[in-house]
């Protein structure tokens, strides 16, 4: 026998709606979103972060050509949110010597410097910077490398190593005789 | 009929429908977050760039200063070393001088009985006379050979100095597009094509296309890159006896002393000389094939002058930016970059940023990924220290802070650099 309705629902029963649904998108989208939303902001934190490791290049190389030496701690700390001393992997100077004119007083170098902003890939397994605690975690089907571009950015300068710019007289002489033999010039 | 009442029956109910609509407006508005995303990345790859080419720009500027103010401290001091050796070789002539003339001629002839080898033992056996006269004749004889010397040494540092003149361009070229290779710009014979017809848009200019070779920083006055130096004529103390062209309200009596005094010296050893037996001043050569004492003196030539200003340009590609934001102005930091002005020396008001190449006063319009710096050697100028004072300069310009270079004894100009100037972004660096 079928029952009345009255007796499968009562009065107080609301019709079916898709109230559950409405719900369960609603944790799907969100979390969607507060994925992506977080994602962005990492993103665009490291983008920024890149930028001013190219700015905090610039400053290392000019320190370096100017004969000191630059530390994270102190001098390119500043130019990160906040002195961010602490996320600054690494500031790497390096002196090239792109073309030397064979003269041992007059060394044309060039103090090449990188600033690296971030963590390894090993570092972040135990991480407890923020944000990059957020990125310890392992994603499917992703390999470990492939994070390396999420974790850390660099920038790169060089800027030339300008403390001499003077030469003692014998220096001068060596020189300029070579100077003499590299124009070429019969007289 | 019947197909067209189902079709709009199921459009009804989908559209009474709620079920999937908060996902899909979730998928859209993902997808925006996406594209925002993408964009403020792209932004900031964008400006990454930009910082890099002006970094570059900055690099290859203070490369190109640098090796121009080592250039001319290189000719400062040569010419340095030129006055000392100068100087000194007036004094040891002044000395030779001195002796010959002092030489009592009145035993000139008094020289009959002596042998040469009691003459070059000590001639004590000799009468004084003798031994004077002798001695005069090879006192007198030094000058000549002595000019000889001084002048040869005088010709060899101006050539190496003339020689500067070619190499630090050279150099300076070579090491700032090394610089800015390092600090990451690109190849300008990529990078000026993507721009070009921009730049020449703004200057009315078409440019040609560029030969395949790697250069990554270039300065936009090729010219600038001189050391900007010439030779000039000495002036002062010591002199140059035979220097004609002196300006007419310059008074140099002492000149003129030190002229009669060598032509003195000359006459004299010439006298000596010829009657002494050994003819020691013909042995030494002075009369035969030495410059006559019109000729003496000092060829006190020397390098002088400063360099100008140089703006160097150096850029990215616009590879990998979307949109063309490596096209948009606003990258470069929004308004046109004003013209810097900058006194220095005796400069006043000197443009260190050039204008569109037509017109000095406008600022140059130059695309977001391409930079430009200015940079400037800061110093005494070489051996100069007020152009007052040099009237041969007038026809120079003001960049010249010309005077007499050995109006004192001249000291180290030492230029060092002063400034790189490059558009307003990022502020951070200027």
């Amino acid at each position: 026998m079928k029952l009345p309705s009255a007796t499968r629902c009562p009065s107080r029963c609301r019709p079916p709606t898709a109230a559950g649904a409405i719900l369960a998108e609603a944790c799907i989208g969100l979390a969607l979103l507060v994925f992506l939303w977080i994602l962005v902001s990492y993103v665009t934190y490291m983008s920024n972060n890149r930028i001013r490791t190219v700015m905090a290049a610039r400053d290392s190389a000019w320190l370096s050509g100017n004969g000191q030496n630059p530390t994270a701690q102190g001098s390119i700390a500043g130019s990160f949110f906040s002195g961010d001393d602490v996320n600054v992997a690494q500031v790497q100077s390096s002196v090239r010597v792109p073309l030397s004119p064979g003269n041992p007083y007059f060394t044309p170098a060039v103090c090449s410097n990188s600033v690296t902003f971030g963590m390894s890939v090993s570092d972040l397994k135990q991480s407890t910077q923020f944000p990059f605690v957020l990125m310890n975690m392992q994603v499917p089907f992703m390999p470990e490398a492939m994070l390396t571009n999420f974790t850390s950015v660099s920038g790169h300068c060089a800027w030339p190593a300008d403390v001499d710019n003077t030469l003692s007289g014998p220096q001068a002489i060596l020189l300029a005789a070579e100077a003499r033999w590299m124009g070429g010039i019969k007289y | 009929m019947k197909l067209f009442a189902i079709l709009e029956s199921r459009i009804r109910r989908l559209r009474d429908d709620q079920n999937g609509s908060v996902l899909l407006l979730s998928g859209i508005m993902a997808f925006m977050v996406a594209i925002l995303g993408v964009f403020a990345v792209d932004t900031g790859q964008a400006i990454y760039n930009r910082i890099v080419a002006q970094n570059a720009a900055d690099a290859a500027a203070e490369t190109a200063a640098l090796w121009q103010a080592r250039g001319l401290n290189l000719v400062q001091q040569l010419n340095n070393f030129h006055y000392v050796f100068n100087v000194t070789l007036f004094g040891v002539e002044a000395g030779q001088l001195a002796t010959c003339l002092s030489t009592p001629q009145t035993e000139a002839n008094e020289h009959a009985a002596c042998s040469i080898g009691a003459l070059l033992s000590g001639g004590a056996s000799c009468p004084p006379a003798i031994r004077a006269m002798t001695h005069a004749c090879r006192e007198c004889t030094k000058a000549g050979p002595n000019n000889d010397y001084q002048k040869s040494v005088a010709q060899q540092i101006l050539a190496m100095q003339q020689s500067m003149t070619y190499t630090f361009p050279l150099l300076t070229l070579t090491y700032a597009s090394q610089a800015a290779q390092q600090s990451g710009a690109d190849d300008l014979s990529i990078v000026v094509p993507q721009y070009a017809s921009k730049i020449g848009s703004q200057i009315g200019l078409s440019f040609p296309s560029l030969p395949a070779v790697n250069v990554f920083a270039f300065p936009i006055n090729p010219a600038s890159v001189s050391l900007n130096v010439q030779q000039v004529d000495g002036k002062y103390f010591p002199w140059r006896w035979s220097l004609v062209n002196l300006p007419s309200d310059d008074t140099r009596a002492d000149e003129m002393v030190a002229k009669v005094a060598a032509l003195v010296a000359w006459e004299t050893g010439r006298i000596f000389c010829s009657t002494d037996p050994f003819q020691l001043g013909q042995f030494i050569g002075q009369f035969g094939g030495h410059d006559t004492p019109d000729d003496w003196g000092w060829r006190d030539k020397y390098y002088q002058g400063h360099p100008g200003y140089m703006t160097w340009a150096a850029g990215k590609t616009n590879q990998t930016e979307l949109a063309g934001l490596g096209l948009l102005r606003w990258v470069n930091g929004g308004a046109p970059a004003a013209p810097v002005h900058y006194k220095f020396m005796n400069q006043d008001g000197l443009l260190m940023y050039v204008g569109t190449g037509l017109d000095s006063t406008s600022p140059l319009m130059v695309p977001p990924l391409i930079a430009v710096a200015s940079s400037q050697v800061e110093g005494t100028g070489v051996i100069g220290k007020d152009g007052s004072l040099f009237k041969g300069f007038s026809s120079l310009g003001s960049l010249l802070t010309g005077i007499n270079p050995v109006d004192q004894p001249p000291v180290d100009s030492t230029p060092h650099l002063i400034s790189v100037y490059g558009v307003p972004f990022p502020s951070i660096y200027h």
